[in-house]
């Protein structure tokens, strides 16, 4: 440890910064930032004036960058790494007098060091615990100096030899690091690269539900594709942010603009979220929600989600889901005792509690419910059901028990950054109610509809297969003599037929969709858990290719031929435009 | 005394995810139909409340994205559908408006019938005409109130007992983290609490291949008591004057002052 407290060692790394140099990031630096001439800006240094070579000094200045990038954990050590890390190019050209030959090196060490560094910070659980101006730093040393490397092209050749001698007791370890880097390299140019970072110290207590309320979460994922010359640093948080301006500049920015003190982390956290194709903003993309403000139609509101609050509603919607399992557990006990008397002591209060959260239907519950049941009939008492126990409404509970979840608004999860992706899922966002819904009484046609969609596929099979009987079969036009027709044109014609078949099975099953009209109520009344292939089918659901493939074999009763090929090219017509016209319905 | 002015509306296909985290009426969507009376009809409202008489969602169910015929061969497959969530609102908004004369609140109420007919409501149409005439079933009521418990009698005399009040029900002390979330989960997890959308705070802006700005806002929710018009009816005076010490709703002026990026209602 270099500096006793963070505060310390910020005010050292603020002092290590001059003016020009907080003007001078890489961004303004265009093609020279990979440049040693970009360096050398960034890091103005007196060359001349100071020009003692000794290797011992390099050694000096690394051994507590290695230490410190191996053992960092607290936020201390970090802000003290940083210092290092920024007096870095300065300990180096002390060393290295202003020689061309070590200058490119310079550049290959600092981000090779980096490297190690945010590869030793990020390891672990892939979690980085930052306060917000740590962070701020952090990004901004990282974006500049990482942006002079290389990336892709970091290889075991790019240690310098020169030096090896004054670096020989920490060679082995930058082996092994940049070899560990170069694999995260190749993982992250592939979409499964995934960033979070918590900023703790930004939370501002409200009496409403907020995004500012909660610890702002970074959250992005690298995209797919080969990285080619974006620099690491951009590859690897892929922050696609929506502003104005270069990317990662609009980022920094938006840390460091006073006036957004209190919001600037939101937005943040809100950015990565809506990450469209390049730097555009696209609404039909994103879950966003348009709001108009004011008369003037060029400038529009959008709420969109932050990934903070994504989670914060997801944990709130299973808050609510655990406090319901918890009452509902307590009235059960209370019930159940009533009813046991002495015997209850026989039950196991943790079962109870298990089997509350599962509302009667998992397997705890119905374990739990045998048990009860087997220590009533002892009492010659009797049995009690599920819903008696398990039931809100049965146990006198006026519970919200379940709030919807809706998939994001055309879009789908891909679009958006890893913060949905991870919070809403393909189940989608919680909508809490905001009214009392109105119950309209389902529609007893539609159910009953949906309860013989079997026979009605049944008749209207039946009633095809009469048509196709009546209508002349490709085979009967030739009276005599098929067999003598080339096997080719044996097969067209059959396969002609079983064309037509297709299309009548599938005309069929149109005709099913259509008869079943199922409202909003008829859904919410039916239970889909326990609809068979048809009735999913008909109610819309995608299947899978299993189910699909049950409900093209059922086009077999259409098929007047005793054939075994013709069976089977059916089943694979029909399964082939079942399965080319599947959609994916949000 | 103030004059408190009903104005009841019948909404179609408003969008019923406007607050993004809640299905149903947003108080800000209800606040911006306020300021746009405000401006249209010339008047200055101090505050407003709602009473919603029926909402119903079709949260599963979407519309269709496009009229066109489709091709024979495609008649398989599900219909396209957008994305747009919609449900209908039968509801009354309250505007409360400093004391006025009789023949000034008529006027008012002239000019208010008018720019209702001409606007919508969470992007939904107001399909019922709004009429000045009190007497009619659609015609906008006022009454002058001097206290909590004339409001209830005026509610009580225009609302059908299964209507909802909406009264703000705000957290008392500000939380964070876990614990907001705790307060928020026990008070939703009562029937007659709900969340609403109550604002938000600018976050960002974007730009469009078009070149048009856009604003980022990051809403803001708070908590709702739906007080049923029935219960209001049955409790005492005291009943009612706490259950509407919080219906009207206003803009949180001291939070934009504090914050100038946060809009929000109080």
């Amino acid at each position: 440890m270099i500096y006793a407290t963070p505060q310390a060692a910020l005010a050292a790394y603020s002092l290590t910064r001059t003016p020009r140099e907080r003007e001078l990031t890489f961004f303004d630096l265009g093609p020279q930032a990979f440049s040693f001439e970009g360096l050398q800006k960034l890091f103005p240094l007196d060359l001349v004036s100071d020009p003692g070579v000794e290797p011992k000094k390099l050694t000096t200045a690394l051994l507590p960058v290695m230490a410190l990038a191996r053992y960092a954990s607290s936020d201390g050590d970090l802000a003290g790494l940083l210092t290092v890390f920024r007096e870095l190019p300065t300990s180096l050209r002390k060393v290295f007098p202003a020689e061309s030959k070590f200058a490119a090196e310079d550049s290959k060490l600092i981000a090779d060091l980096t490297k190690t560094a945010y590869k030793t910070l990020f390891s672990g659980d892939g979690v980085l615990a930052l306060s917000a101006t740590d962070a701020d730093l952090f990004l901004r040393f990282a974006g500049d100096v990482l942006v002079a490397s290389e990336a892709g092209s970091l290889s075991k050749g790019a240690l310098p030899q020169q030096s090896a001698a004054a670096l020989s007791e920490i060679k082995p370890f930058l082996e092994s690091t940049v070899s560990a880097l170069t694999t995260h390299d190749a993982k992250s140019a592939h979409s499964s690269a995934q960033l979070k970072a918590f900023l703790p110290h930004q939370v501002t207590p409200s009496t409403y539900l907020q995004s500012k309320a909660f610890e702002p979460l970074i959250s992005g994922r690298s995209s797919g594709g080969v990285m080619k010359d974006s620099p690491w640093v951009i590859s690897l948080l892929t922050i696609n942010l929506q502003a104005p301006g270069t990317p990662v500049r609009a980022f920094f920015e938006l840390l460091q603009e006073p006036t957004r003190a209190d919001f600037a982390v939101p937005a943040v956290s809100l950015l990565p979220v809506i990450e469209g194709g390049g730097n555009e903003f696209n609404s039909f993309l994103l879950g966003c929600t348009r709001v108009k403000v004011s008369q003037d139609t060029s400038a529009t509101l959008w709420l969109a989600p932050a990934n903070n609050m994504l989670a914060a509603t997801r944990a709130l919607g299973e808050r609510m889901s655990e406090l319901v399992g918890e009452k509902i557990a307590l009235a059960a006990k209370a019930k159940l005792q009533d009813l046991l008397g002495d015997r209850y002591a026989m039950l196991n209060p943790a079962d109870i509690d298990a089997a509350a959260l599962e509302r009667g239907q998992g397997t705890q519950a119905k374990a739990l419910l045998k048990a009860v049941n087997s220590l009533l009939k002892e009492a010659r008492k009797g049995a009690v059901t599920a819903e008696e126990l398990f039931t809100p409404k049965q146990l006198g509970l006026q519970l919200r028990t379940w709030v919807p979840r809706v998939g994001n608004v055309g879009s789908n999860a891909s679009n958006c950054g890893g913060g949905y992706a991870e919070f809403a899922g393909v189940r989608g966002v919680y909508r809490f109610p905001a009214a009392r819904q109105q119950q309209d009484r389902p529609s007893t046609q539609a159910v009953r509809r949906f309860h013989t969609l079997e026979h009605r596929l049944n008749d209207l099979l039946k009633r095809e297969r009469e048509k196709l009987a009546t209508q002349p079969s490709p085979f009967e036009r030739y009276q005599s003599g098929l067999k003598w027709l080339p096997a080719r044109v044996q097969k067209n014609i059959l396969d002609g037929y079983l064309r037509h078949v297709k299309a009548r099975y599938l005309a069929v099953l149109r005709d099913i969709r259509a008869w079943l009209v199922l409202g909003e109520q008829e859904l919410l009344a039916l239970d889909m858990r326990k609809a068979t292939v048809l009735q999913r089918f008909a109610a819309g659901d995608q299947l899978a290719d299993a189910e699909l493939q049950l409900l093209a074999k059922e086009s077999l009763q259409l098929l007047v031929i005793n054939d075994k090929y013709a069976a089977q090219e059916l089943e694979s017509l029909v399964l082939h435009s079942l399965t080319a016209e599947k959609v994916v319905s949000l | 005394m103030k004059l408190v002015i009903r104005i009841p509306l019948v909404v179609q296909n408003l969008h019923a995810l406007a607050g993004f985290y809640t299905d149903g009426p947003s108080m800000m969507a209800a606040y911006g139909l306020v300021s746009h009376l405000e401006r249209d009809a010339q008047f200055e409202a101090t505050g407003f409340g709602l009473v919603v008489e029926k909402y119903v969602s079709s949260l599963t169910t979407h519309l269709r994205a496009s009229a066109d015929p489709f091709h024979k061969s495609k008649q398989c497959q599900t219909l396209p559908m957008s994305g747009y969530r919609h449900a209908d609102l039968v509801a009354a908004l309250y505007v409360e408006v400093g004391a006025l004369e009789s023949d000034a609140a008529e006027d008012l109420v002239v000019r208010i019938a008018d720019a209702v007919n001409a606007s919508r409501f969470q992007g939904g149409h107001i399909i019922e005409w709004v009429e000045a005439d009190s007497t009619q079933e659609m015609g906008i009521r006022f009454k002058s109130i001097q206290d909590e418990l004339d409001l209830a009698e005026f509610i009580l005399e225009s609302e059908r007992p299964l209507s909802t009040v909406y009264a703000s029900r705000h957290l008392d002390t500000p939380l964070s983290g876990d614990a907001l979330l705790d307060a928020f989960a026990e008070a939703l997890l009562s029937k007659d609490n709900y969340l609403v959308c109550n604002g938000y705070a600018v976050a960002g802006e974007a730009v469009d291949s078009q070149g048009n700005n856009h604003l980022i806002a990051d809403p803001t929710y708070t908590l709702v008591h739906g007080i049923p018009v029935h219960k209001l009816k049955k409790v005492e005076m005291a009943g009612q004057e706490a259950f509407l010490q919080n219906f009207f709703w206003s803009f949180d002026a001291d939070a934009h002052t504090r914050n100038p990026s946060q809009f929000t209602l109080k």
